[in-house]
């Protein structure tokens, strides 16, 4: 019930008690991806561990789309966020910071107003705006572990 | 599992500094969800119009903090099952969440 025609942008969190199967997990999946003001994420908490028929679903409808649309596919595997993908992000922010004085304001708005090249300009504001999610995000997941080291990383 | 929730949804909308995103809880049977929504309307329902909760939510002397516990606080919750209730009934709780007068859903 109301998994599917339910459209609610406002919905942005999702407690799943229950293993569901196949296209129904990502209809019921998608429910808090419609655009709501600034959010670029929303969130799933599962009780159920949906993982294992998760990958299963992703990896058919992977598949199915591959077949259809050939190599557009690609750009669709980015449909939802893994730990992994997360620590990569933070990775490649990490890398685009480096270059950067993060420990020092002053210095940094200096660097930051030197730069001229725009595709540089977005690729850092898209790094930060990014950053500031993701630690949101993982400090509302309560896994400081993660924080830890990467601060210690910076 | 409900107190969680209710917590977790909470917590959640402070983080995201947003208080007027809903949740939805895809329960594992009628009955789980039945039993919910009794527990929550027992325990967190507020039924005092949501009117005055804002009046109160504005008060300058109200502390800073508590003025944001009592604006993510969760008051609301609708039970939506193919078995319950009318269909002219589920559509008014559909359109009360989409429209934020209901925090919760139970599905």
């Amino acid at each position: 019930m109301l998994l599917t025609g339910f459209d609610a942008p406002r919905l942005k969190k999702l407690y799943v008690t229950r293993v569901i199967k196949a296209h129904n997990l990502l209809q019921a999946l998608t429910r808090v991806n419609r655009s709501y003001k600034d959010f670029r994420y929303g969130y799933v908490v599962d009780f159920a561990d949906i993982q294992s028929e998760f990958d299963k679903t992703i990896g058919d409808y992977f598949d199915e789309l591959q077949r259809e649309l050939g190599s557009e596919a690609e750009h669709y595997s980015q449909l939802f966020k893994t730990k992994e993908e997360i620590d990569q992000d933070i990775q490649h922010i990490q890398d685009v910071l480096f270059q950067y004085n993060t420990s020092n304001a002053e210095g940094f708005s200096q660097q930051v107003s030197q730069i001229n090249d725009q595709k540089t300009m977005l690729e850092l504001t898209k790094a930060l705006n990014n950053a500031k999610e993701l630690y949101n995000l993982i400090r509302l997941s309560g896994q400081y572990d993660i924080l830890e080291s990467w601060i210690s990383g910076c | 599992m409900l107190k969680y929730i209710v917590s977790d949804f909470e917590k959640f909308r402070l983080t995201t500094g947003d208080s007027s995103i809903g949740a939805m809880v895809i329960c594992d049977s009628s009955e789980q969800a039945e039993k919910l929504k009794e527990v929550f309307d027992y325990t967190y329902a507020d039924t005092s119009d949501k009117e005055v909760e804002s009046n109160l939510a504005a008060d300058p002397l109200m502390p800073y903090n508590a003025k944001m516990a009592a604006q993510n606080k969760v008051t609301s919750a609708a039970l939506i099952l193919h078995d319950a209730g009318t269909k002219l009934e589920r559509e008014d709780l559909i359109e009360d969440f989409k429209h934020g007068k209901v925090d919760l859903l139970f599905v």
